[in-house]
């Protein structure tokens, strides 16, 4: 269960361009996020790298394309590498999203969004039975970002993700970006969704900052983290047993120092709530 | 509506800019074609399509941005040209998708813009060698790799790797060679020129 795991502190989603910076300054990153699928089977030159930054951080395994709410299922093989990764790591846990990133033989590339419905309920839950039987290190799941509302759906965003959550055991995997840019692009109100949002199931936070792009805002991780996204997540962290919160950044990278103060940030946020010390 | 249908369809829709178009103009008569009955095509055609279009864009942006940061020369090579190029080579592919476009794309580049006087004759063979150069470091049981190139791509790589200007390049053979002593050991790496058969092309 999700009350037995340990508490991480603040960390980034690695990225190899800021490799030398990061071991420069180990002391103010106290995890690292691995995009998963950037190790999948893979030996030489990428085995070295996970192992070395195994070697000196505490690392948690991040997937892309598992394609947990595909309703055809999950690919076996890609699970099975999926699986072998985390074993070599032993990591206190990992994460995936809630999202389908393949259907009819059409590899999307990125994450799609599910309708918030009862049969997507019952198909993500099924996927993650699946997952669960191959792979028994706790799996935490993320909350997407999306332009659009797909059709059939019959409940809220926070009610789709408490009925996930209360089905599968799973913890989840708050990105405050993406429910602050949902909540924009669909014109919802942020207080209601965040009064009716599952926090007691939050494990691990994700933050990272956006842009706009011609009338909706965009979760590029290319920017700056936004006031308002700062003001989530200090909300968050007031209301969950947050464990670990992970800075994303994409592209633009910025000197190291802005991004270790926005790391200093999050950790005082989680020091002010007693998350940490 | 099944939820595995909707999935098939949105994923058509979301990657294929002409059946977004037909299906959006005439969701009825595409989706009768799909098996969907009426009251499925116009459940999904109540997606906001200019929320649709949206996410196809980013999709095809990272789809771009993926494979220029996986050929960086070539994508320096090409410039301003690059989006213009890698639209075409979407329209003219079936490709889609998360898989590493690099090596379709590379291939797209060798047998499209060699004869094209818009672009450097040297463009396709910098794209293979950039692309073979990719693949062979990420495999490391590869333990002998041999390719023949009709420019100096190691020099062109080497001066757009430092950010300089490529011009006057002349075709000059070259074999380039990957090599490792063992499987997962540390990849070396030649070029050399064929001046034998340069000179017998000069004459």
């Amino acid at each position: 269960m999700t009350t037995d795991l340990p508490t991480l502190g603040v960390g980034l989603g690695f990225r190899p361009p800021f490799l030398a910076d990061l071991f420069r300054n180990r002391d103010g990153v106290d995890f690292l996020e691995i995009t998963a699928d950037h190790y999948l089977d893979v030996n030489g030159e990428k085995l070295r790298e996970l192992d070395l930054l195994a070697e000196h951080f505490p690392l948690v395994p991040h997937g892309l394309d598992l394609s947990l709410g595909s309703a055809e299922g999950i690919d076996p093989r890609y699970l099975q590498s999926l699986a072998r990764l985390v074993d070599r790591l032993k990591p206190p846990w990992w994460s995936e999203h809630i999202a389908f990133t393949r259907a009819g033989g059409i590899s999307i590339g990125h994450l799609a969004p599910l309708p918030f419905s009862r049969e997507a309920v019952d198909v993500v839950v099924r996927n993650v039975e699946v997952v669960q039987r191959e792979i028994s290190t706790p799996l935490i799941l993320e909350n997407i970002t999306s332009p659009l509302i797909v059709p059939g759906s019959d409940m809220e965003e926070a009610d789709f993700l408490t009925e996930v959550l209360d089905r599968t055991g799973c913890g989840l995997l708050c990105d405050v970006t993406n429910l602050y840019t949902n909540s924009v692009n669909h014109g919802q109100d942020l207080d209601h969704v965040l009064a009716r949002w599952p926090w007691d199931r939050v494990v691990q936070l994700h933050l990272a900052g956006g842009h706009w792009d011609d009338g909706l805002l965009i979760d590029s991780h290319a920017h700056p983290v936004p006031s308002e996204v700062w003001a989530v997540l200090d909300r968050a962290v007031a209301n969950a047993p947050v464990r670990g919160i992970l800075l994303e950044r994409d592209e633009n990278l910025p000197p190291f120092k802005e991004l270790l103060a926005d790391l200093e940030r999050a950790r005082e946020a989680g020091r002010r709530s007693g998350r940490w010390n | 509506m099944e939820l595995a249908v909707a999935q098939m369809v949105l994923a058509r829709l979301f990657t294929d800019e002409d059946f977004r178009v037909r299906f959006f103009a005439d969701p009825i008569g595409v989706g009768k074609s799909l098996g969907l009955d009426e009251s499925e095509s116009k459940r999904l055609a109540s997606l906001d399509q200019t929320r649709v279009d949206a996410f196809a864009a980013s999709l095809y942006r990272k789809r771009a941005g993926d494979v220029a940061k996986s050929l960086p020369l070539t994508r320096r090579a090409l410039g301003t040209s690059y989006l213009n190029l890698f639209q075409r080579f979407v329209n003219e592919s079936a490709a889609v998708g998360r898989e590493d476009e690099s090596a379709s794309f590379a291939d797209y580049v060798c047998r499209n813009v060699g004869s094209e006087p818009s672009f450097a004759s040297w463009l396709g063979d910098l794209a293979r060698y950039e692309v073979t150069y990719r693949l062979v470091s990420a495999r490391p049981s590869q333990l002998l790799v041999i390719k023949v190139f009709r420019y100096p791509v190691a020099r062109i790589a080497s001066e757009l790797a430092r950010g300089g200007t490529i011009a006057g390049v002349r075709s000059q053979l070259c074999l380039a060679v990957w090599f490792r002593f063992g499987i997962g050991r540390m990849l070396h790496h030649h070029v050399l020129t064929i001046p034998a058969m340069r000179r017998a092309r000069e004459l």
